[in-house]
């Protein structure tokens, strides 16, 4: 069973797997957010220092650049936002014993909700924080705002609701205003109801305006004024901070790390207890200085989460546990004496040690192999340093530069790795995909392939091994394994190419084979709307696809293959244009788009009509089926057995698994009966999945053929007649029926929207077949036709004539598969973004969480579509193909070109979407689009290769082995096989 | 000839053109080639495709239209930006003028192509002095043109049919179901009137018919339209715009996916003017594929003229000077 093709099948995935590694770990920084709290005593004077003020007035205006707020503004300085803002630098100038001005360096990815965790928590956010809330956004990490909170002090708040979802339950109620700061043409709102409740956002301005207009103007001249204000009401106990927790770009745009968009402004003041001392000694190596583009001097500088020890401390909080920042030495240095400031830097230095060794005991500990003994060192010297001030500075500036590096730097050379991984591999299957299109004798030219992408395999590891070592010096955070694997894959996918890849002149015939949909479904991840519009921009290409099949249907020879072709294309547009209606809508999309696929935006019940419809059309999917099977007379055997009675069962007790569901949560029938619909829907999802896979897979094993063999009685003197009914789909209909087993297990984990969606992609599927099914009889006619003697083409033997039939696979026909599976993705409740993952799904077999099983059934929920309808792509090459001659070269060949052509397509756009992500890593949408739809499309391409290797090894081996006992004994069969051995 | 035209002809060479009133001073005797009458085709094809354009971009905004306009825009022509803002206010209004203006538009130009392939049928050769033969054409233009209100009544009725099939194709492809609809059939009445008008008008409406007639009818159909394969150049000049026609309101939609949040985004403008433009850019090269048929031809009989009758020696090289 381990069929021919096979190997390289896997070779292709192994490839992938290798190309996804390598740009994930140079694109995707991750780290892991650890839980742990600092809860040290605050009496014990390690723990932290005794408070200084008792409250803090902390203002965060959104996008405040520091030249907003400097005395020294660049020139030329514009009457926009230049000297507007202007108390800081009076208040500084006057009191400067009370005032002072940082240029704060806010860490890159400078986007709002990483730098509301980095300012709260002193860490340094990733876009993708791992840890016990993967997918939320709220904070889980020890923060400034926690320690507040645990301390019992009150934390009014007001502004953006951003930190509603980040910090949900520490601000106390009655003094919480939030604003929706999402629309960006509002230019007002959040800040007139900061001011009413107290202040304001400057974002919006820059976003939408760009600094130069005199709107900016405008709203800095009403922060002033309310600074001015603030001040009034200050009283002496009462620290006041302002900061911008990010800067902006020229445009106004923020999120990359551009040295505009890293330019923060830091503003504190203390109205009248001294907050510096001017005469403090302080050595000029602990003061760092940072000149502003365009400046003329260079200004006191700090890093931005330098602010979170250094308040904790001020305020007598202990430090938060995750902080990497270093307090600053002006805020605790007085006159000579360092003892306080020495204090200060003790406890801030034990707290970074504490959580460097937290975190190397967690699972993600390996992540600082690399930096480990110098970060030891580094401690070593702190703790031993003659001069403790100077040592342990340096300790703590070492760990949080060491940090950045892991969590906050792309690793350039690991992602052009990756890329060139993918695209090598990409070239390499579509080589073999034109090859097998062209050579005959194709099965012995595919083991030399095979074999070939082994021993290079090994030769590149070899190499990857022998030039590791004397490049490891030079090139940062490349491991060994990732030399080796790169060395592998690239080795074996240019001798495939090589060996693939005849000398052939490029027609301009060949422009017309180019797949015009593949090419705009990648370029479209060039642009952030037309990746976060993605399920609008598949239907349509899914029905630019299927126009040339339309096309030929106008101009099939007899009435029958044309009113085929043009009622099933019709079908199917009906049926994706149905689909197409189903949404979630993502952030993006909003107000444009209308949830459907729940009953609402904000609710998860299914709509009514939903409700209504989704039993009937569950219990009569299958037999819908069976008429699609009954076209070529194959709805025998297996699929009688199976289609009248298990699969209506399976599917619609599927069906009121998610009905249940929608009941006990809620409530249609009142609390009471919630453990009882909990019971019946749990036991109905295991009876369900159970059967599929015990009853229909096993049935399917031990007879997959749907085949009805009839022996009529011999006359006298005659031979035995035998009639094959289901003969011309004999390869066909069974793998069909595997489908459906793969079919049903998704449908179990969908909510109710989706299972009406699966239905219906399921009937746009069997149409698509039947549509390519008669666009090859047509043109199969048309070539007879067009034949001088037409006698002549029919009187050719059968093996060249299915030769004509099925080899002509065309990559036009494996799209429309390709843009249905992500069609039914986003149909069935899902989008390119982490938040639309159907968490419910976890659950429908156990009550709580429970491993492997929930995120089996999640990953089942989310990926399903696409592997399942993948999984379908053998179909285009066995639908309507006869078994004979055996062994089915031809149709193997075929099945093995829509395998490899659809993986083709799913790296295609993964290249697409990798490409733009790290094209476009400084843009402001990375995070937000691009990021995920890469994620997304690796995510695809896995299930995808899953689905090809399934499909291919499983289900149609199995197929021909169980064919070959039926006919491989047949007359003409072993004459076909004899004449292929003897060539 | 009317200036509009000057353009397509200056993009042939001098050579060419200074070949081609060569060719139509000379008597056309011996030719029987279809009657391709390159000088009227030219500026009948200029003549249409500016007004088309005039219609997409000025119809919209003269004095007529003002009297639907809302108030609020009223007394502002004038500036550049009200060129726009004239055209995206009321989509609606811009969608039905411009089908309006491409109804009278194409109900001329399919009467023209109408006459050239009746033409072209019959044989027209200019200087062709046989009186029998001039009685036959005769003839066959008196019972064509009896038949002309019946053409027009089916080809309005093909366009209208047509255009309902256009609007489901457009709502397949993914515009909305539930608003917008008379946005939607606005587009797939212009898409229809400029793709499918004057094929039905001048080639007939295909019916299922069995009789020879409708049968011929409805391949020649088939071969246009599906296989896109036009063999005369009436075929040409009707086959062109209307793939121009559907390929550009195809390409139309894509910007209104962009998040420009621009007025000119709304549904349906971009593919209207697509479609539109991409009718302007079909007829052209309807037209230069043609023109360049047409010399092709030229020279080919020059070719085999001077092959057959080599005495006429000096007339030759002469032509081969110039």
């Amino acid at each position: 069973m381990w069929s021919r093709g096979a190997q390289f099948i896997c070779w292709v995935f192994a490839v992938h797997l290798i190309g996804i590694w390598l740009f994930t770990r140079g694109f995707l920084l991750t780290r892991l957010a650890l839980s742990e709290v600092n809860s040290c005593d605050v009496s014990d004077p390690n723990c932290t220092l005794s408070p200084s003020y008792k409250r803090m007035v902390f203002l965060i205006i959104d996008a405040l650049r520091f030249d907003f707020i400097s005395p020294d503004p660049p020139l030329p300085s514009s009457p926009y936002y230049h000297n507007v803002l202007s108390l800081p630098a009076e208040l500084t100038k006057a009191q400067p014993d009370r005032s002072i001005i940082y240029y704060a360096f806010p860490d890159p990815p400078t986007t709002t909700l990483q730098r509301i965790k980095g300012i709260t928590t002193g860490s340094l956010p990733t876009f993708v924080d791992m840890g016990s809330n993967f997918g939320g956004s709220s904070i889980l990490e020890d923060s400034l705002i926690r320690q507040l909170y645990e301390a019992g002090k009150q934390i009014a708040f007001m502004g953006d609701d951003t930190w509603m979802s980040v910090f949900p339950t520490s601000f106390a109620p009655n003094m919480t205003f939030p604003y929706d700061s999402f629309n960006v043409e509002d230019l007002h709102s959040v800040d007139e109801g900061v001011i009413r409740h107290l202040l304001p956002l400057l974002h919006h301005v820059g976003h939408r305006l760009g600094p130069d207009h005199p709107t900016m103007q405008a709203k800095l001249q009403q922060m002033d004024n309310v600074l001015r204000e603030t001040v009034e009401l200050l009283d002496d106990d009462t620290l006041l901070v302002l900061l911008g927790d990010h800067g902006m770009d020229r445009k106004g745009d923020h999120g990359g790390d551009g040295e505009l968009e890293t330019s923060a402004g830091l503003w504190l003041y203390s109205k009248t207890r001294p907050l510096v001392d001017p005469q403090a000694d302080i050595p000029a190596h602990l003061l760092t200085n940072r000149t502003y583009p365009g400046a003329s001097t260079a200004h006191r500088s700090v890093q931005q989460i330098d602010l979170v020890p250094s308040l904790s401390l001020l305020l007598g909080l202990p430090i938060p546990f995750n902080n990497l920042g270093t307090v600053i030495p002006e805020l605790f240095w007085t006159g000579k004496q360092a003892t306080s400031f020495e204090h200060a830097l003790r406890t801030n230095a034990a707290q970074v040690k504490r959580y460097l060794d937290a975190y190397r005991l967690s699972p993600a500990g390996s992540e600082l192999d690399s930096a480990w003994k110098d970060i030891q060192s580094a401690w070593q010297g702190a703790m031993e340093g003659q001069v403790p001030a100077l040592t342990m500075n340096m300790f703590t500036r070492y760990a949080l530069e060491a940090c950045r590096m892991l969590w906050a730097q792309f690793n350039i050379t690991l992602i052009g790795l990756g890329l060139t991984t993918l695209l090598s591999s990409s070239l390499a299957t579509f080589a073999v995909y034109d090859s097998l299109g062209r050579i005959v004798q194709w099965e012995p030219w595919l083991d030399r392939i095979a074999s070939m992408t082994l021993r290079w395999s090994g030769i590149g590891t070899v190499s990857g091994l022998v030039v590791a070592f004397p490049l490891r010096p030079y090139v940062k955070d490349v491991a060994i394994f990732d030399y080796v694997a790169f060395g592998a894959a690239i080795a074996s996918s240019f001798a495939v190419i090589k060996q693939a890849l005849p000398a052939r002149r490029l027609e301009i015939g060949s422009i017309s084979s180019i797949p015009l949909p593949l090419v705009l479904h990648t370029l479209s991840f060039m642009s952030n709307s037309y990746t976060f519009w993605e399920d609008h921009v598949i239907p349509y290409l899914l029905l630019t696809s299927i126009a040339p099949f339309v096309l030929t249907g106008f101009t099939a020879p007899t009435p029958r293959l044309r009113t085929r072709i043009l009622f099933f294309s019709s079908l199917f547009a009906v049926c994706v244009r149905l689909i197409a209606i189903s949404t979630v809508c993502r952030e993006e999309q909003q107000p444009y788009c209308h949830v459907t696929f729940f009953s609402g935006s904000t609710i998860t019940t299914p709509p009514g009509l939903i409700l209504a419809i989704v039993v009937p059309i569950a219990f009569g999917l299958p037999s819908a089926i069976r008429q699609y099977l009954k076209i070529s007379k194959s709805d025998q055997g297996l699929a009688n057995i199976l289609l009248p009675t298990i699969f209506p069962s399976v599917l619609t007790s599927s069906s009121f698994v998610w009905i249940l569901e929608w009941m006990e949560s809620s409530e249609v029938l009142g609390p009471s009966c919630s453990g009882a619909l909990r019971l019946t829907r749990t036991t109905l999802a295991w009876l369900s999945i159970g059967t599929i896979l015990v009853v229909a897979l096993t049935l399917w094993w031990l007879i997959p053929l749907c085949i009805k063999v009839e022996t009529s009685e011999p006359a006298a003197n005659e031979r035995r007649e035998v009639t094959i009914i289901g003969f011309a789909n004999a390869l066909g209909s069974p793998y069909l029926i595997f489908w459906l087993i793969f079919f049903s297990l998704v449908f179990t984990t969908t909510q109710l929207a989706g299972q009406v969606i699966l239905a219906l992609a399921t009937v746009a599927l069997l149409s698509f077949l039947e549509v390519v099914d008669s666009v090859r009889d047509v043109r199969a006619l048309n070539l007879a036709f067009s034949s001088s003697k037409p006698s002549e083409f029919l009187a050719q033997s059968q093996e060249t004539r299915s030769t004509l039939s099925t080899v002509g696979l065309r990559f036009s026909e494996v799209t429309p598969i390709a843009l249905l599976a992500l069609q039914v993705f986003f149909g069935t409740g899902h989008q390119a973004v982490i938040s639309t993952i159907q968490w419910k799904s976890a659950f429908i077999l156990t009550s709580s969480l429970t491993y492997p099983l929930s995120p089996l059934l999640v990953i089942l929920n989310s990926l399903g579509p696409v592997f399942v309808f993948a999984l379908a792509v053998p179909l285009i090459a066995t639908w309507n193909t006869p078994p004979l001659p055996y062994p089915p070269s031809t149709a193997q060949n075929a099945t093995l070109r829509a395998c490899l052509g659809i993986s083709l397509y799913f790296t295609s756009l993964l290249l697409g979407s990798a490409i733009s992500s790290a094209w476009l890593r400084r843009h402001l949408m990375v995070w937000k689009v691009f990021a995920p739809r890469f994620m997304l499309a690796a995510l695809c391409l896995v299930a995808v290769d899953v689905a090809v290797i399934v499909g291919y090894v499983i289900g149609f081996g199995r197929i021909s082995v169980a064919v070959g006992r039926v006919f491989g004994s047949m007359p003409g069969a072993n004459d076909a096989a004899k004449a292929r051995k003897s060539q | 000839m009317s200036p509009t035209t000057q353009p397509q002809r200056s993009r042939k060479s001098q050579k060419q053109s200074g070949k081609e009133r060569e060719e139509s001073e000379r008597p056309a005797v011996q030719l029987p080639t279809a009657f391709f009458p390159f000088a009227r085709y030219t500026s009948v094809v200029g003549v249409h495709t500016s007004l088309i354009a005039f219609t997409a971009l000025f119809l919209p905004r003269t004095s007529l239209s003002s009297l639907f306009r809302s108030s609020a825009a009223n007394g502002q022509l004038g500036k550049p930006d009200d060129v726009l803002l004239t055209l995206t206010e009321n989509p609606l209004r811009t969608l039905a003028w411009i089908c309006a203006g491409s109804c009278v538009l194409q109900v001329w130009w399919a009467s023209w192509l109408r006459n050239w392939a009746l033409d072209a049928r019959a044989g027209v050769t200019e200087g062709a002095d046989d009186t029998t033969r001039r009685t036959e054409q005769k003839l066959l233009r008196e019972e064509w043109n009896s038949g002309r209100f019946a053409a027009f009544r089916m080809a309005c009725l093909a366009a209208v049919v047509t255009s309902v099939v256009f609007s489901i194709v457009i709502i397949l492809y993914g515009a909305p179901l539930n608003s917008h609809l008379l946005r939607t059939y606005l587009l797939g009445l212009l898409v229809a009137l400029l793709s499918v008008f004057s094929a039905a008008y001048t080639l007939g409406v295909p019916s299922l018919g069995s009789d020879t007639e409708s049968l011929v009818r409805r391949l020649t159909w088939i071969r246009l339209f599906a296989e896109l394969s036009p063999r005369t150049p009436v075929e040409r000049a009707i086959l062109y715009p209307a793939i121009g026609t559907v390929l550009g309101c195809w390409v139309g939609a894509i910007p209104i996916g962009l998040d420009w949040e621009r007025p000119w985004q709304a549904w349906p403008l971009t593919p209207a003017y697509g479609a539109v433009s991409g009718y302007i850019v079909g007829s052209l090269w309807a037209l230069a594929i043609n023109g360049v048929r047409q010399l092709y031809e030229i020279q080919l009989r020059e070719n085999r003229e001077a092959a057959s009758a080599k005495r006429s020696e000096p007339q030759h090289t002469k032509k081969k000077g110039t």
